[in-house]
Parts: structure tokens; sequence; C-alpha cells
């Protein structure tokens, strides 16, 4: 894994005139294993947030088992998947995700975070001031740093909904976060053309996606654990979301 | 430094009650503008904040009354800041707004730089523990369970991803590998500092990168003023039927930053080798498979150890072993590194056998042996190692492991053969000293050079005695009514080895070896059938020279070629009493294979090589030595060297996530030259005497494929396979005898993934041997089936089942066998007390009966069992 966290803190000062201009923020996924870059776009009314390529891990799957021992190690290849782009439209609480590899849009129509401003703790992110704010996020209790002096109401992935741009947002335990890593303004002389536009594919809500996702998820368990040899036996685990959503509206009580 | 500009423009207020604050907001040109952040404040403090619509328009609520500042914000335009009065709660205040552009943007790149958790270098990714306690925690798992990237399954297993971890080291030590389970489920967690996870975990550290690997490892670091603490776990089970048998070990270890200590003791009479959990200690994986001299070990004529015919151990073990070993690390600086280990274990273990054997032989009448064979073994053993590492600097170090091992057996059987009672007695000693040397120096990144010594000296000793002389007419006529049989072999070996290794760029690998052995050995052999004995004075020693060059090629990702040449030398001197012989031989072999992965789901493997190798010492008696009590063998008396080809291939299809998987292999080999032997056989004893014939040829076929049902969520398994010899022998000065066997077996099995509680395993098997010599056929048709099942009641209840059925085809009775097991676990408090409950053969099976076919004889043997027994047991962890 390439994990270059420590960078250096540069300075550019971009001039933009004109109502063309774009702000470009890179944010950096971490949970402990995978490392991610995002890109979020924002011009006047809509964003679009860009998360790269999953890194690829192990390309070969690796079976092995241990007679002495009656145990059975799988290590599955990690799948590749290709751009996830986030489109969303400023003052809507939706997003939508293409995922170009089966042209789908998967629409998720969010409920509104409720902030809670925390105006005492205050850090210092680069050269920003950036102010405290937690919420429940779906089954996450997170915590986030946001910034005033940056008047864009966003943030990394879906989150968005404070006064000011959110540089850093993290789960409680901070086994999962978004970091700022660059922030700038870029124009379009630099010949950056930045599509806002959905594109076209079959629309599929998030409740189905995950729905579909987590049954083709627990149907590879079912076949792993239907696949172990004879007098081994076979413990599935919980299977755990990883990430920020853990618990969606739909499956609260 | 930021540069945005508060420009202070218009304001109207205007008061409607409506108890908010609303208005529109539009840019020079009268348009409106959205995302527009409003916000409400008071004494620096923010009220409440909102942002415009795409219509321009906010409504912010009012929730206090007093002097607050409006501010309006956004990217594009410039500030706008404006003081508001609010007189009373239930105002109702509009405020419009015209916002001019920015003339410049100024937005800073930046980079957040904090103090992380955790850290991460090259390879490796360190996790501060400090950060992830919260008081709570009380072992290393309960640490391990809070890091990101790392997940630890309810049985204790560590994954990184989907990627179990190779060990989980303790300031760079380890005694456990794969059995870390023992350290993360007691170790106190407050002595942890750090957390390491290493990626391409390599266990030499020089070859971290010229090898290839996917491993993962843990190291826990501890923290400086750590004290060493003591710390276990022990289990206990107990038969509550009998109290006759049972089952008791312990753990108990201590670490600290230079000193580590680890005790563990085994004791149990239910067929359990205790030593199981040791072999990993006495052959650490750090070591390499590949030493210098491996495989080295002086003849032992006589094995006193039941033989047991494709049973599982823990039905037909009458055991009663007990182990202790005590192991520790030292550091007495960061370059050296001792570790040394001590075990003692004993046993006495019984083994009861009945055989009734038909022999079908050439030009002789039919004839039946019956035995019934009692035997009563005990032995003592002690193993002592020491390693020894030193680093001279990060590219150099320096291994040395001495191990020392002596054992004393003793084995008594008492004997009916063909209604005649024999007592029989042989006393093994046996002793080995080893001591290994290997030097790794890094030359670059990518290259490697290993220097390997060995010395190796062994020792057998061995003392027959059994009370009845059965090779009547083959004595002398002054033969006495007992035989006796003493031996004393002992050898020695001394090897050295040169290993260069170069791992490209491209990924090709070129290896360069050079390498020579030394072996002596001394057997000398006394049979008493009389007062003269037969004489075996054997003077044995062999030289072998082999210079090997190999090269792995990768032509694409997809293809890879590896050919490997090696020559070799061989000198050969054996003298026995007046025989002197002395071969020297010279041999080329080479090996070729092909990798081929055509894409995800096809993937093809094949190897051709071409062996040679000298023949082993124990064929090379010039007289008679007794190998059982009813059994003479006489040699070859001229070393030769043998060759073999063979020739491998197999083929995958499919992933084990896929619905379908296929795989097969075929084996197929070619011994140029090999040793048979012309056996004499009667009724009361035979005599093999060894020959060399050419080609003997086998042939192995196996496959399986795997379906995934999906609608039952299940997996339907197809088995077969085929073995096919060609080989010949005499008897009784016969001609010689083409021998075929010819085994094969196929077999379903079905197996369930369902997410309820409930899960089985069904499967049957059906095996058919057949024998054929010169024309002869003999053949028989076995089954076996089993019914395993699952309950998972809860996460602290579950209990499975075993039932086991076996048919044997050609016995005339008792051919049907049921034997059924039953384990239930009960977690009282997880990681610290487990109670479990083991019915062992409920249906107290006493005996169990196999048949087997050789080319003179068919055998029906019964085996005695353990009997039914209820286990319950107690784990807990101090």
């Amino acid at each position: 894994m390439n994990r270059t966290l420590s960078l250096l803190l540069l300075l550019i000062v971009c001039q933009l005139y004109g109502q063309d201009n774009l702000a470009q923020i890179t944010y950096i996924y971490n949970d402990g294993i995978r490392q991610e870059l995002g890109e979020l776009y924002y011009k006047s009314d809509s964003t679009i947030f860009v998360l790269n390529d999953f890194k690829k891990k192990n390309t070969q799957e690796n079976v092995e088992f241990d007679e002495s021992k009656n145990r059975i190690t799988i290590n599955q290849p990690e799948i590749d998947i290709a751009k996830r782009v986030f489109y969303h439209r400023l003052g809507e609480n939706v997003y939508y995700q293409s995922i170009p590899l089966n042209d789908l849009l998967i629409k998720d129509e969010m409920p509104k975070i409720q902030w809670h401003i925390l105006s005492d703790e205050i850090k210092e992110i680069g050269s920003y001031t950036a102010t405290k704010a937690v919420a429940d996020f779906r089954g996450s209790k997170i915590e986030c740093y946001f910034t005033y002096d940056i008047p864009i109401s966003s943030g990394p992935w879906k989150f968005d909904g404070l006064p000011g741009l959110i540089l850093e947002v993290y789960t409680s335990d901070y086994q999962t976060r978004w970091e700022v890593s660059k922030i700038e303004v870029i124009n379009n002389d630099q010949g950056v053309v930045i599509n806002f536009n959905l594109p076209k594919g079959d629309i599929i809500t998030q409740k189905e996606f995950i729905k579909q996702d987590e049954a083709e998820a627990s149907q590879i368990l079912r076949q792993i654990q239907s696949r172990t040899p004879a007098g081994v036996r076979a413990q599935r685990n919980q299977m755990n979301r990883l990430g920020f959503e853990k618990i969606f509206e739909w499956e609260e009580d | 430094m930021k540069n945005i500009y508060l420009i202070l423009l218009f304001f109207f207020i205007t008061q409607i009650a409506n108890a908010q604050i609303s208005g529109n907001i539009y840019s020079s040109g009268q348009i409106p503008v959205g995302q527009v952040i409003v916000k409400l404040q008071k004494d620096k403090n923010i009220m409440t904040y909102t942002t415009s619509n795409k219509s321009g328009e906010y409504t912010l609520p009012i929730k206090e009354t007093g002097n607050f500042e409006l501010i309006f914000s956004s990217l594009r335009y410039e500030e706008v800041v404006i003081p508001i009065k609010i007189d009373k709660l239930d105002a109702e205040i509009t405020q419009d707004i015209t916002l001019f552009s920015k003339e410049i943007i100024q937005l800073n790149e930046t980079i957040a730089i904090a103090k992380k958790p955790i850290t991460a270098k090259k390879d490796t990714i360190i996790y501060d523990a400090a950060f992830f306690l919260n008081g709570n925690e009380q072992v290393v798992e309960d640490l391990l369970k809070k890091l990101p990237g790392l997940t630890v399954d309810e049985n204790g297993t560590i994954k990184v991803g989907e990627q179990e971890v190779e060990k989980v080291m303790i300031e760079n030590d380890d005694f456990f590998e794969k059995g870390y389970k023992i350290v993360t489920k007691n170790m106190p967690v407050h002595p942890i500092d750090k957390v390491e996870l290493i990626q391409r975990y390599s266990n030499n550290k020089h070859l971290k990168g010229i090898e290839k690997s996917e491993k993962v490892a843990l190291n826990l670091k501890l923290k400086e003023d750590a004290k060493n603490q003591w710390f276990g776990n022990a289990a206990l089970g107990i038969d509550v039927s009998s109290l006759d048998y049972y089952k008791l070990s312990g753990n108990l270890m201590s670490f600290g930053k230079k000193n580590k200590y680890y005790l563990l003791t085994n004791l149990n009479n239910i067929g359990k080798d205790a030593t199981g959990g040791l072999s990993h200690l006495i052959n650490p994986n750090s070591r390499g498979n590949n030493f210098v001299g491996d495989g080295f070990a002086t003849e032992q004529y006589i094995h006193k150890q039941g033989m047991r015919l494709g049973f599982k151990d823990e039905r037909t073990k009458i055991n009663n072993e007990e182990l202790i070993s005590l192991n520790a690390i030292f550091n007495p600086n960061e370059k050296l590194k001792i570790k040394p280990i001590i075990f003692y274990n004993s046993d006495e273990n019984t083994f009861v056998r009945q055989q009734v054997q038909s022999y079908h032989l050439p030009d002789q009448e039919d004839f039946t042996n019956f035995e019934d064979y009692r035997l009563r073994n005990a032995f003592q053993n002690i193993f002592a190692k020491v390693d020894v590492s030193y680093d001279f600097d990060k590219d150099k170090t320096l291994e040395i492991s001495s191990k020392f091992n002596t054992k004393d057996g003793e084995g008594i059987s008492q004997i009916n053969f063909n209604a005649i009672d024999l007592q029989e007695k042989v006393n093994t000693q046996t002793k080995r000293f080893d001591q290994e040397m290997q030097y790794t120096q890094k030359l670059s990144k990518s290259k490697v050079i290993i220097l390997q010594g060995r010395f190796i000296y062994d020792e057998n000793q061995q003392d027959y005695y059994i009370n009845t002389n059965y090779f009547g007419a083959f004595t002398p006529s002054n033969s006495s009514e007992n035989v006796r049989q003493k031996s004393n072999n002992n050898g020695n070996l001394l090897g050295l080895s040169f290993k260069y290794l170069d791992r490209k760029k491209s990924g090709n690998l070129l290896e360069f070896k050079v390498q020579n052995k030394l072996e002596n050995q001394s057997l000398h052999n006394l049979l008493y059938f009389s007062q003269t004995p037969r004489i075996n004075d054997i003077q044995y020693s062999e030289n072998n020279l082999n210079v090997k060059s190999s090269y792995i090629y990768k032509i694409n990702a997809k293809l890879s070629l590896r050919g490997e040449l090696s020559a070799q030398n061989f000198n050969l001197n054996y003298d026995n009493l007046n025989i002197s012989e002395k071969s020297h031989e010279w041999s080329i072999n080479p090996s070729f294979g092909i990798d081929y992965d055509l894409n995800d789901k096809h993937k093809f493997k094949t190897n051709y090589t071409w062996n040679t190798n000298s023949s082993p010492v124990g064929y090379l008696n010039a007289d008679y030595i007794l190998t059982a009590y009813n059994n003479l063998n006489l040699g070859l008396s001229t070393p030769a060297v043998f060759n073999k080809s063979s020739l491998f291939f197999s083929y995958n299809y499919g992933r084990w996530t896929d619905k379908l998987m296929f795989n097969t292999h075929l084996f197929y080999n070619k011994d140029a030259d090999y040793i048979s032997s012309n056996s004499l056989i009667n009724q009361d004893y035979s005599v093999g005497q060894y020959l060399t014939f050419k080609d003997k040829k086998s042939f192995m076929l196996n496959g399986s494929l795997d379906y995934y049902l999906k609608f039952i969520s299940s997996n339907l398994k197809f088995k077969g396979g085929l073995f096919q010899s060609a080989y010949a022998n005499q008897i009784n000065n016969s001609a010689q005898r083409n021998i075929r066997t010819s085994n094969y077996h196929y077999g379903l099995e079905f197996r369930t993934g369902f997410d309820g509680l409930f899960n089985f395993h069904l499967g049957t098997k059906n095996t058919h041997q057949l024998m054929t010599v010169d024309g002869f056929k003999n053949k028989y048709v076995n089954n076996y089936s089993f019914v395993d099942t699952y309950f998972n009641i809860s996460e602290k209840f579950d209990f499975q089942t075993n039932l086991d059925y076996y048919y044997f085809g050609n016995l005339e009775q008792n051919n049907h066998y049921y034997f059924v097991d039953a384990t239930a676990r009960y977690k009282l408090k997880e990681n610290k007390f487990t109670l479990g409950l083991q019915a062992k053969n409920l249906f107290n099976t006493s005996t169990f009966t196999v048949n087997s076919l050789s080319d003179i004889s068919q055998s029906v043997t019964s085996y005695r069992l353990l009997p039914r027994y209820i286990m319950a047991s107690f784990e807990f962890r101090f």
C-alpha cells in the first residue's frame, strides 16, 4: 500500500475572473486497509465528487487448507472498481452515484444531516481555522471540522450542510475518515473540463442497491461455507458494513 | 493569510410579524444567487445558519432577541455583514441583498499535518495502542479488534482484509507462528505500546523483496518500562462416564523486551499427539525448507509402532502421553538473539491387532496365517535446541542452530501366531546431534548470497529378542530356540552449500547453487540364530557434489518458464567384512516447467524432472538382517545410483468464489531402475532378497468438481481419482512376475451454506482396488459415507455431530461399521471460560476390521478401538 500521509504544505494562489470558476478540493480517505483519493468539484449550484480507483491488492485468489489444523484460509482478490462519481445539486438532499461498469446510477435520498456545531472546539488545519461539528449519520457517530473561511456548504463524499467547507470528517472511533489534502481553484483557461451533468444510466435506489449488493456478498459467503472440507466447522462472521454507513434510515425501527 | 474582503453595502430593515429573517439575494444584475451561506452571529458565535436556494431566497428562524450580525458569504461574492437588531421573539424581518463579485478569489492549497495515531512506513503500518484503548480491554485481542484494517473473528483468527496474518511477534520474536491465538487471547494488553502491521513479510529478512511474498505479520512492541508478567491458559477434560480418560494442557508465558519465556504441558490418553503443537518450535518456518543435509538419518531395522490402515489415530491410539516444554528467547542486545528450547515427552501406548492373512503363491498350495498381536510400547524422549542469530549489520546475518535429541524406547509384544504363543522384546536407543549454520548477506536490493554448513551425528542402537525361533528350516541344525539381533548403527554428515539469488527487475529469478555433502555410515548388525551370529559390518561413505542453476523467466504476466540444470557427482564406497565396492557416477539432471494462466479462469501448470539418487544404505546388507519376527532381508551389497523421471500436469478452472470450479492433476513417474525382491515365502517365515529391476511405472490422476447451487445455498462436489502402477518381483525363485495395481475412487459430497443455525454435510465415496499378477486378478470395493450436522445455537453455544459409515465389500461378516461422535461448546465468558462436552464412539464399537490386498495375499485385519467416552472439559485463562 502506498501511503503518503505526511505531505508538504504548499501555497498556490490562483486568480480567477468571471463566472466559470471552479473549486477543486482533494480529500484522502482512510479506513486502515484502504486509502482512496476523492476530488470535490464545486460550481455555483452543484458539486461532483470523484472517487478514484480502488487499489488492486491481491490479484490472485489464494486458498490454503491446513489439514493438520483443520483450517482453511481464503484470500479473496480485491475487486477492481473503476472511478465512481457522486453528483449532487446543492440544496437538495439527493446524491446520484454512477458506477460506470454497469451504467448504473444509484439514487440516494438522504435525510438531512443534523449537525451540532461546537463553536469552542477549534483547530488549525493548514492555514484555516476549523470548527468542530458532530452528528449522527446512518448509524455512525461522526465528527468533523469545517471552516467558515471557505464559504462552500459542502464536503467530501456525501457530507454537506455546514456553513463552510468540511475539511475533515471521521467516525468517532477514528476508524474511517476523510481528510483534506489540497484546495485549489481552477479555471477554464487551464483546460479542465468538468462535466457536472448526470450521465445516462438505469436509476436504482440506494435501498435497492444495498439490498442487491449485500445479497451478492452473502451469497459468496454461503458458497465458501458450503465448500468447506469435511470435518471442518464452518463459522460465518457477521457481515460488517465498512465505512460510515452502518444503519440506513429504512432499517431503523 | 486569508484575503476575504469585507465590504459593507446596502441595507434595509423592514419589520413584518413572522418570527424569522428572510429575504432574497441578488447579484449586481438582479440575478438571484443560490448557495450563499447566511449566518446569524452574536458576539462572534454562530446562532443559526442556512443557505439560499436556487431562486436566491433564504429564511432563518429567530430564537432570541438582541443585537446580531447577519453575514452573507459565498465563494464568488464579496462577503457582506449587516448589523441587525431583534426586539422581540415574534419579529419578522425581511432583508434583501445584492452581492458583488469578488475580483480575485484566492485559495490556499493546504495539507494538514497532525500527529496521527496511525503512521505508515514502507510496508509497515504502526498503530499507537494508547489511542485505541479505552480501558475495558483485557487481552491483546481486544486491542487488535479496535485497530482499523484488522479484523478478529470469533475464533480469534486475525485478518488484514481477507488475508490471515502469518504470525504475531512480540518485539520481533515469535514462539507460535500460526498458533498465535495463544498469545492474542491470553496476553494482557497493558504492556503493549505499539502494534506494527508488516506487509510483504518474509521469514528471512534479507529475502524481503527477492522472495515473492504476499504475507502479512503483526509485531507487538512493548512499553519501555513494561514488567514481565506471567499469564496463560489451561484446559482440563475428564471422562464423566468412567473417569478413565482425561486430557490436560496448559500454557504459561511471560514476555519482556529482553527476555521471553514460554512453558507448555500436555497430557492425555485419548489418542492425541501431545507433541503436535511443537513441530514449529523444532523446525520453525524461518529456517526455510531447504537446508543441506535434510533427510539424513541412520538405518533402524525394526519399527515397533502399530501400523494403522487409513484410520484416525484418535480412534485406535490407546496412549498415555506426557509432555512438558520450556522455551525462551533472550535479546542481550539489538544484534544478538538466543533462543533455547527443551522438552521432555514420554508415552506408553497399547496396540492390539488381529490378522488373518490368506496367501496365494505360484506353484505352491494356498495357506492362511492367523495372528494375534498385542504391543505395549513405551518411550522417553529429550530434545534440546539452541538457536543463536547475530546481525553484523542490516545486510549480514549469521544463524547457528544446535540440536540434541535422545530417545529410549521399549516395545514388548505378545503374539499368538497360528496358535503358538510368542514373546518379543525390542529396546531402541537413538541419539542425534545436529549443528546448522547459515550466513546470509544481502548484496543489493535484489541479490543475496546464502552460505550453509551442517554437521549431523546420528546413532541408532537396537536390541531385539524373541523367545521362539521361527526360521527352523532356514537356520543351521545347531540353532537356538530363540532369536536375537543387536544392531549398532551410526553415521555422520558434513554438508556445505553456497547459494546466490538474483531477482531481476522483470520478475525473473536466477538461482545458482553449489553444494557438497559427505556422508559416512557404519552399520554393525549381529543376528543370532545360534551361537555364531550372522554379521553385517558395513562402512559406507558417499560424497555428493551438486552444481545447480535455475532460472524463472516471466515472458509476460500470463506465462512463465522454469528451467533448471544440475550436475551431480557421486562417489560411493562400500565395505562389509571382506566385500569392498566402489562406484563413481556422474549425472546431469534437467528439469523444466511452464506456468500458464490463460485468464482468471484457466490455469495450467506442467513440470518435467529427471532425478538421480543413490541407493539407501538400508538395502546394502550382504548378510541377513531381521526386520520382523518372521521376516529376514538380504541386501544388494553393491552401492548404485538410480534414475527416475517424472511428469506433472495440472489444470484449474474457476476460483473458489465462482459457481463452477474444477481442478485436476496428473503425475507420471518412471523409475529407470528400482529395488524389488525375490521373496522366499513359506507359512512360518519369509526371506526377502533385494534385486534391481528396470522400468517401474506409476500413474496418478485426480480431479474434483464443485458446483454451487444458488437456489438452495449448497455446494455439490464430485471427486474421483485413479492410481495405477506396474512393477515386477519374484516369489520363491520364480520367473519375473508382472504386477499391476489399479485403484480408483469416486465420490459425491453435498454441503449446505444456510444462514440459520443449522447446516449439514453429506458425503459418500467408493474405492475399488484391483490387483493383477500375471493375469490373475483380485479385487474389492469399499464404501465410506458420512453425515455431519452443525448447530450454531447462539454466539455462545454450538454443537455438532458426526456420523461415519464404513462398508467392506468382501468381508463375509461384520462388514458394516457406524461411528457417532458429538461435540458441544459453551462460552461462559468470552476469552475467559469455555465449557465443552465431547462424546466419542457413542455406539461403543470395540473393534474395526479392514481388508487389504498385496500381490501374494489378502488380509483381514481387526484393530482394537478406544471405547466410548464422554468428556467434560473446562478451559480458562489466568
